[in-house]
């Protein structure tokens, strides 16, 4: 039952993705950005879908299910505050910059601001980099919610099987589509993820006798899971925390989103709305993975949200949280390879040389290849990376948080040099690469040096001095 | 440099940012509303952003964003 609706699912989401092929128009602009012509409630919702990941669903429900309730503030309510802001500064004035010169990537953006050919280069190599581990948490997720799901709570089908299912349908629609098909189909997603979220909160809570009754157990039997504690290094990781959403304003597959939009007032619903559906959907799942401690002890062998809703609901249920953790999983998925599929046609097919001896559907071809050997290195990575998804997900938001700084610097602050920026990019590149070595040896969570501090409030402060440093006496080469 | 975004919304962001460090409640467990009253807080937090984001909308949008 459950392969068959996720299978329905994944039919009725080709489906959509391949009617959004029927507008498409033959130009490089509209396959990767629609034409510019996305209006605020598709922008909405595809900004949300694609900012919420396998991580939301599935790895936060998981840490909340060993840490307790504080990961709502960790990852939602920190994004909830710090992401509209992104949107308000960066996405609006980054639309205005990407429809009067005609942008499409960030690297284009960066190159054109410096007037530097490595810099861009140095930037991409950064950015698809840092795409693999952030790619990897969806395909990972995939495969290991469907090997739960169809298990029951014994062994189901192996995960590479759902790995496979999620990258090879978002590769059809995105590579068949482009971007008109991303949104549309992040569209259906989010509301997918959004109402079936809901379902599955609602029926396992009742099995609980209501959220206030399984709260009450949680506070008697694990007071420390309902309270955020009393470490003395909590402020330091509070606010280290604040800093980790950061990363939305440099993801190239946002960025995309953003130069799709139809108008600047299109971005007016995104900022308002944001921090309430960030709230209506990390609620549930920090709640259910907190009250999963009541009835499964660890160790835990799977997802807890997927073995919760397997052991308290039916099968249709269960086989609708699968469409909704591949909703979450796929509507970010698409847009990171449809974003990394215009870096690469754009940033090195057209800007090395081909642009003028290619035709443009020549040119997007050689993106959808760069994508499928891109997948297809996710794939084989999912099957032996040993990481959790939250591990994997902060280490990635981590590194995009670093180039916030520069490209902050890149759109507001006249005085910032490719100097700078390329200190900026290459202090995130040995601080991370340092600190995640550092991560290796150690068992549970890491912090800088054990101080409760995260890699993130070290490596975003330093690129930003790195930026500044590097910059100063020169001019800036270019006020573009 | 093109735009025109008022500084006035980042006062804004620096006031639910100094919420979001709610050291007072943290080693509290009660519930409120039938959550842990630290889970309410963030939820609540997320709330009043949207409504100051709404007056940023209202009030601080660029005059030359759609130019």
């Amino acid at each position: 039952m459950v392969l068959l609706v996720l299978s329905a699912y994944l039919l009725v989401v080709l489906g959509v993705g391949l009617f959004g092929h029927r507008l498409f128009r033959g130009t490089g602009e509209d396959y990767f950005l629609a034409s510019r012509s996305i209006g605020p409630v598709v922008l909405l919702m595809t900004l949300l879908g694609t900012n919420m990941t396998a991580f939301t669903l599935l790895g936060a429900s998981g840490e909340a299910y060993r840490r307790g309730v504080i990961v709502f503030a960790l990852m939602g309510s920190s994004t909830a505050i710090i992401v509209p802001f992104l949107f308000y500064y960066l996405g609006i004035r980054s639309w205005k910059l990407g429809k009067r010169h005609g942008y499409v990537t960030q690297v284009q953006l960066v190159r054109d601001r410096f007037g530097s050919d490595g810099l861009g280069a140095l930037l991409f190599v950064v950015a698809v980099a840092l795409m693999l581990p952030y790619l990897l948490i969806g395909v990972k997720g995939g495969g290991d919610a469907l090997n739960v799901l169809t298990g029951g709570l014994g062994a189901g089908l192996p995960p590479w099987v759902g790995s496979l299912a999620v990258c090879a349908v978002t590769y059809v629609y995105v590579s068949y589509g482009g971007m008109r098909s991303t949104a549309w189909v992040n569209a259906l997603q989010t509301t997918v993820f959004l109402l079936f979220g809901i379902a599955a909160y609602a029926a396992v809570v009742s099995q609980f006798g209501g959220i206030g009754a399984a709260m009450g157990r949680l506070r008697a039997e694990y007071a420390e899971m309902a309270s955020f504690g009393t470490d003395r290094f909590a402020f330091l990781q509070m606010g280290s925390f604040l800093l980790l959403p950061l990363c939305t304003g440099a993801f190239p597959h946002l960025y995309s989103h953003w130069l799709s939009a139809r108008s600047a007032r299109s971005f007016r619903l995104a900022i308002v709305a944001y921090p309430v559906l960030v709230a209506a959907i990390w609620f549930p799942s920090v709640t259910l993975g907190a009250i999963g401690r009541l009835q499964f002890a660890p160790p835990l062998d799977g997802p807890i949200l997927v073995k919760l809703i397997v052991a308290n609901t039916g099968e249709i249920l269960a086989g609708c949280l699968a469409a909704g953790v591949f909703a979450a999983i796929m509507s970010s998925l698409d847009s990171q390879i449809l974003a990394l599929g215009a870096m690469f046609t754009q940033d090195i097919v057209r800007h090395y040389g081909f642009d003028g001896k290619l035709r443009e559907e020549r040119q997007v071809w050689f993106g959808r290849v760069f994508v499928l050997a891109f997948l297809g290195l996710a794939f084989l990575c999912s099957l032996v990376a040993s990481q959790s998804i939250f591990a994997l997900g902060t280490w990635a938001l981590t590194g995009f948080a670093g180039l916030l700084p520069m490209l902050a610097a890149t759109l507001f602050w006249p005085r910032a040099t490719a100097r700078g920026a390329a200190a900026s990019i290459m202090t995130v590149v040995v601080l991370w690469a340092g600190l995640f070595w550092d991560s290796l040896s150690v068992e549970g969570a890491y912090s800088v040096a054990g101080t409760g501090l995260m890699p993130v409030a070290l490596i975003v402060p330093a690129a930003t001095l790195a930026l500044v440093l590097g910059s100063l006496g020169r001019q800036a080469r270019s006020q573009r | 440099m093109p735009g025109s975004h008022p500084r006035w919304p980042l006062l804004f962001l620096l006031l639910l940012a100094g919420g979001f460090e709610n050291f007072w409640l943290w080693g509290e467990d009660w519930l409120l509303l039938g959550i842990p009253v630290n889970l309410a807080y963030h939820v609540g937090l997320c709330l009043a952003g949207a409504g100051l984001l709404a007056a940023v909308v209202r009030w601080g949008w660029p005059d030359d964003a759609d130019d």
